[in-house]
């Protein structure tokens, strides 16, 4: 999910990236910790996140090298996307 | 204290069936004790509580139903957001909390990949335990001498080991197939990248 990868470029545990995702998207977008956990561990599996720190119950995760290519593969990809929309779409800048 | 006894079987794919009855439940005050393949026991406390079910990818816990470190994670991954684990069994961990919280699962796709996760695990699982069981048992009969003996001697010993091995394996080509067939069909839809979810 691309906010969660946007997110973790600073370290963050689980409930922090929650409301950030929530508080960047206008809570548009709400992540429970079933999808949060599955998302997570999923990154990990991929090496596009990677555990940094254990503190009591939090841990916290924070993007590879990987994962930040990833990211800005897909940030290039979306910005194509909006040009091609913006060019055969001329109505959406009015 | 009243308890009661409720003969029900909740499957993989009616996680959400089986998080809708224990809040009904909850609403006039039976409260989940234990479940397991055949029923599910409550008991009656009158505390108002939510239930969140939840699936556990975990082989270890799958095969051995005990909370290891892996399942440990999740729980307190859980407790984060202010669910306690309250029961588990199988591939179900139910959370509870005295206040409504959020749904664990906020997306459909990401659920789906978890759902499918799961049954990938199971289908191993449905193979591996009666081969090993096969096995096991093929080898304590061979090494058993007074067994081996009756194996030389009488042809219908070895029928019936072979009879029972064929059995087993067919069960679980049964099972293999069953559980493959009863697979939510949007598991496979969503098999993409992580990113293009969102």
């Amino acid at each position: 999910m691309f906010y969660v990868l946007l997110i973790l470029q600073d370290e963050k545990c689980g409930i922090e990236i929650t409301e950030l995702v929530s508080t960047l998207t206008h809570q548009r977008i709400s992540l429970g910790p079933g999808t949060l956990y599955t998302i997570l561990s999923q990154f990990e599996e991929e090496n596009l996140i990677q555990e940094t720190k254990v503190d009591g119950r939090k841990r916290y995760y924070k993007i590879t090298s990987t994962g930040y290519m990833m990211l800005t593969n897909e940030y290039q990809r979306l910005q194509k996307m909006i040009y091609d929309a913006n060019t055969l779409l001329p109505s959406t800048h009015n | 204290m009243k308890y009661q006894m409720n003969f029900m079987n909740f499957k993989i794919n009616d996680r959400s069936e089986f998080e809708t009855y224990l809040n009904e439940k909850s609403k006039s005050g039976w409260n989940l004790v234990f479940f397991n393949e055949l029923f599910v026991v409550l008991k009656k406390d009158n505390i108002r509580k939510h239930y969140y079910v939840d699936l556990n990818s975990n082989m270890k816990y799958l095969a051995f139903r005990k909370i290891d470190n892996d399942t440990q994670k999740i729980v307190d991954f859980y407790k984060e957001y202010g669910y306690d684990l309250c029961t588990a069994y199988q591939y179900f961990i139910i959370y509870s909390s005295n206040e409504k919280l959020e749904n664990l699962h906020t997306d459909d796709e990401v659920e789906s990949l978890l759902i499918e996760k799961v049954n990938l695990q199971k289908k191993w699982m449905r193979i591996i335990i009666p081969l090993a069981l096969s096995i096991i048992s093929i080898l304590s009969f061979i090494g058993n001498y007074r067994i081996r003996l009756l194996l030389y001697s009488n042809n219908w010993a070895i029928l019936l080991i072979i009879l029972f091995f064929i059995i087993t394996i067919c069960f679980s080509l049964f099972e293999y197939y069953n559980g493959r067939y009863k697979k939510i069909s949007f598991a496979k839809k969503y098999k993409k990248h992580p990113l293009s979810f969102n």
